[in-house]
């Protein structure tokens, strides 16, 4: 067992029944936080399928002609900020409706 | 990890998946503390600046360093539990409420997302699409992710160690980062505070030195009314009116020929420095002070007397480089 687990473990044991209610409510909540960060991820990988297949083109005209490399290299781009890249999908949307 | 196994606390084996996790832990600190180290070189001296461009290359391959440190940590501390290992990362130390036992892994764990978001939005893509102040926004919390990773580390791998190596790395690495802020930041704050200053005096604002070309001028309007032809003759900066005496040609669209400030339109010549005609010629024009603050050119708008000798102002290596 290596020394950070000690001490983590030692920590454990010399907490009381108060601690450990507090503990379960940490747990809890970082159970929750867990979730909401997975569901976040596997929204934006969705989207930035999405985004990547069919609207990339159509918001930066240089995507189109670009290289392999180049969007699976701002892919993971697409998954962390996914909202912005929602955002700019739809704000695209109702300037070529303006447009039309 | 040789220097890992040398510095590991004596009495506990250093199993070698142990001395990978921190040796990527520590190169990839090592090289965002290098990497945070080039903004303000590069402000204090301009040999540094050809490396800003590495920058963001250097920030991916942290980020490649880091996620391998996350990875092996998960795996190694937190896998083959019953609880998530997400999970366990954050709960197998839950005293939140302690600083001496502050659950370091945590702290190491939002400076991962921080850096995650900055790689994965380093591409021009994203520079162009986000726009540059809100990319520059985010990629600002890198700042606030090395602090996280400075207590990471302090909280972490220093509460246990009985070596010196460790609280060595990390001051020097942080004490280096923030006095080399500091120090380009006191200089531009002087350079502000100057240029503020004679602003405050009048003194109109017209271009960096480079904005002018070689042997060449900008015209600028003054609040009078009046219109200057700044010139640049190598590393020196002159102001003249634009007004030649001959039929009030534009100096300024004229150049620097044999020393002398050329109008366009008969040729009639200057001396830059005193807006005399070379003997044998007498002819004055009005000279006006320039000052060279914060990578910009500042003038008097008060013209001097015609003939009245002005010290140009020079242009330094640090302000020739400056946007």
């Amino acid at each position: 067992m290596c020394k950070d687990e000690l001490r983590n473990d030692q920590a454990i044991d010399n907490n009381g029944a108060g601690k450990r209610e507090g503990a379960a409510a940490v747990e809890s909540l970082i159970e929750q936080f867990v979730f909401a960060l997975a569901v976040y991820i596997a929204i934006g990988i969705v989207v930035g399928l999405v985004f990547l297949a069919f609207f990339i083109s159509r918001l930066d005209e240089a995507a189109s002609g670009a290289s392999l490399f180049f969007r699976p290299m701002i892919f993971l781009g697409c998954v962390a900020i996914w909202p912005f890249v929602v955002a700019r999908i739809l704000s695209r949307g109702k300037i070529n409706e303006q447009e039309e | 990890m040789a220097v890992g196994a040398r510095v590991y606390p004596s009495g506990h084996t250093a199993h070698p998946v142990i001395l990978l996790i921190r040796a990527f832990g520590v190169v990839a600190f090592a090289l965002l503390t290098l990497t945070l180290m080039i903004g303000p070189l590069a402000r204090l001296t301009p040999r540094f600046r050809p490396f800003l461009y590495n920058r963001r290359h250097l920030g991916v391959l942290v980020f490649l360093l880091a996620a391998i440190h996350f990875a092996l940590t998960l795996v190694w501390y937190h896998g083959g539990g019953p609880l998530n290992p997400f999970v366990s990362l954050f709960v197998s130390n839950p005293l939140y409420d302690s600083i001496p036992g502050f659950p370091f892994e945590s702290l190491g764990f939002v400076a991962f997302l921080v850096l995650l978001m900055m790689a994965s939005t380093s591409h021009d893509f994203w520079l162009n699409n986000l726009t540059a102040p809100v990319w520059k926004a985010l990629h600002m919390l890198v700042y606030p992710a090395y602090g996280l990773l400075v207590l990471h580390i302090v909280l972490g791998a220093l509460l246990t160690e009985k070596s010196i190596v460790y609280p060595i790395m990390t001051g020097t690495s942080f004490l280096a980062v923030a006095s080399l802020h500091l120090g380009a930041g006191m200089r531009e704050w002087v350079a502000d505070n100057g240029m503020k200053s004679l602003r405050a005096k009048g003194w109109v604002d017209i271009c960096a030195p480079m904005d002018i070309s070689d042997n060449r001028a900008v015209i600028a309007p003054l609040p009078k009314g009046d219109r200057v032809a700044v010139f640049r003759n190598g590393d020196k900066i002159f102001a003249v009116t634009n007004a030649c005496r001959h039929q009030n040609g534009p100096l300024g669209e004229g150049r620097i020929i044999d020393g002398c400030i050329t109008c366009p339109w008969h040729g009639w010549q200057y001396r830059p420095e005193d807006g005399v005609s070379p003997p044998p010629y007498t002819e004055k024009i009005a000279t006006y002070n320039v000052r060279i603050e914060a990578g910009r050119v500042l003038l008097d708008p008060n013209p001097n007397a015609p003939g009245t000798r002005v010290v140009p102002a020079r242009i330094t290596e640090h302000q020739e480089q400056m946007p």
